[in-house]
């Protein structure tokens, strides 16, 4: 790896301490639900996210990238590559339990992008407003621009 | 020219283009009020309050305006004078529109004054929890009372690590930003083999430079004191 490109170790280490703090919380919400986290796959979101860096780095002749940046591409690869993963049969837990194991990635990447802005989403955003950034973050092909903007208001306005 | 010159002409400013603007915002709104007297001097006292946040507004954005005024300027005599008016008139400027809105301009910088606390107060007790961390995490040795104290200062020098590997990895865990680094992180971060790390990290460990922790997801690793140390020693 190009070292002029960034450290692709460290940002692999910040994810895996996020996740063992997300692994902590997600348990207490769903009854003791293990989850599994792909190595091979954060390696690849650790590289594609630092890529995505230092592209936007030379063309903008930027240093580095604000937090609302930095966060916007992380989710973007989280949500793309999906590292996170729940063995359980889904159909056999309660249904908001269920809801939860679908969507672990979305939720990790709600709770990545929420370290590093510094802001507490969860009692920041309406349940509503929560659900559809949910929403969007499963089902809508979100650009990391539009995250981009909407993560720079949420830091700008806390 | 003298401070107290200067702090005057900012005064003189600041209360001039309030007055302005007050005034202006007063005819605006003069159909809609009765009590005529009574909103204009509201208006007139918001808008001097909202001018004389002026100066504070230009410190958050980093505007050096103000310090400019105060300060005698340097450089030939003759350009002072220039200077000096094209300062004033910026900050007119500013102050003029702070006037024209002042209720908005109030709120906005009152918001920004407050978040910026905020901030800072946060940013303070997340670089105090960090500290607390990493100190909890990276004490490495506890001195027995049998231990008796180093003569001197030489005593605590250890060799680094003779191992370039070594002291790849030990760089490796100040450049990173990240105090708990597991052995795929090192890996990655060094471009060096998982197991040449792994072993690296034990040979590390024997010297009392990086210490584990054992976590549920696995064996993490820290830099202690030492390591510290003799990373500015290499």
């Amino acid at each position: 790896m190009d070292e002029e490109l960034g450290d692709v170790g460290a940002v692999y280490d910040e994810l895996q301490n996020f996740f063992d703090d997300f692994q902590v919380e997600f348990r207490a919400a769903t009854n003791g639900l293990t989850l599994h986290f792909d190595r091979p796959v954060i390696t690849n979101v650790a590289q594609s996210y630092i890529y995505d860096l230092a592209r936007y780095s030379k063309f903008h002749e930027i240093e580095i990238p604000d937090l609302a940046r930095r966060a916007g591409y992380l989710a973007k690869w989280l949500l793309r590559l999906r590292p996170v993963r729940c063995d359980a049969d889904v159909t056999a837990m309660p249904e908001e339990i269920g809801k939860l194991a679908l969507t672990v990635n979305e939720l990790f990447a709600l709770y990545v992008v929420s370290g590093i802005l510094r802001i507490d989403l969860e009692a920041r955003l309406t349940p509503r407003t929560l659900n559809m950034v949910l929403y969007s973050f499963r089902y809508r092909a979100t650009s990391e621009d539009a995250f981009f903007l909407f993560f720079v208001h949420l830091s700008e306005s806390a | 020219m003298s401070p107290v010159c200067g702090f005057l002409s900012v005064l003189a400013t600041v209360i001039l283009s309030g007055a302005l603007g007050g005034l202006r915002n007063f005819l605006e709104e003069q159909a809609a009020s009765d009590a005529k007297l009574i909103l204009f001097f509201r208006r007139f006292v918001e808008a001097i309050l909202a001018a004389a946040v002026v100066p504070l507004f230009l410190s958050i954005i980093g505007n050096n305006i103000i310090a400019d005024l105060l300060s005698p300027t340097a450089g030939s005599n003759s350009n002072w004078l220039s200077d000096w008016l094209y300062a004033i008139l910026k900050l007119l400027g500013f102050c003029i529109v702070a006037s024209l809105y002042s209720r908005k301009f109030l709120d906005t910088v009152s918001a920004r004054v407050l978040n910026l606390e905020k901030q800072v107060k946060e940013t303070k007790q997340e670089a105090q929890k960090a500290t607390q961390g990493i100190e909890l995490l990276t004490n490495a040795v506890v001195e027995s009372d049998d231990q008796p104290a180093p003569a001197s200062l030489a005593q605590l020098v250890v060799a680094p690590p003779a191992a370039e590997h070594g002291q790849q990895i030990l760089k490796a865990f100040l450049t990173a930003g990240v105090p708990v680094r597991s052995v795929q992180g090192l890996s990655l971060s060094t471009n060096l083999p998982h197991d040449q790390v792994a072993t690296c990290l034990s040979e590390l460990e024997k010297q009392t430079f990086v210490r584990s922790i054992e976590t549920p997801k696995g064996i993490r690793w820290v830099l202690t004191p030492a390591g510290r140390k003799v990373l500015g020693d290499i």
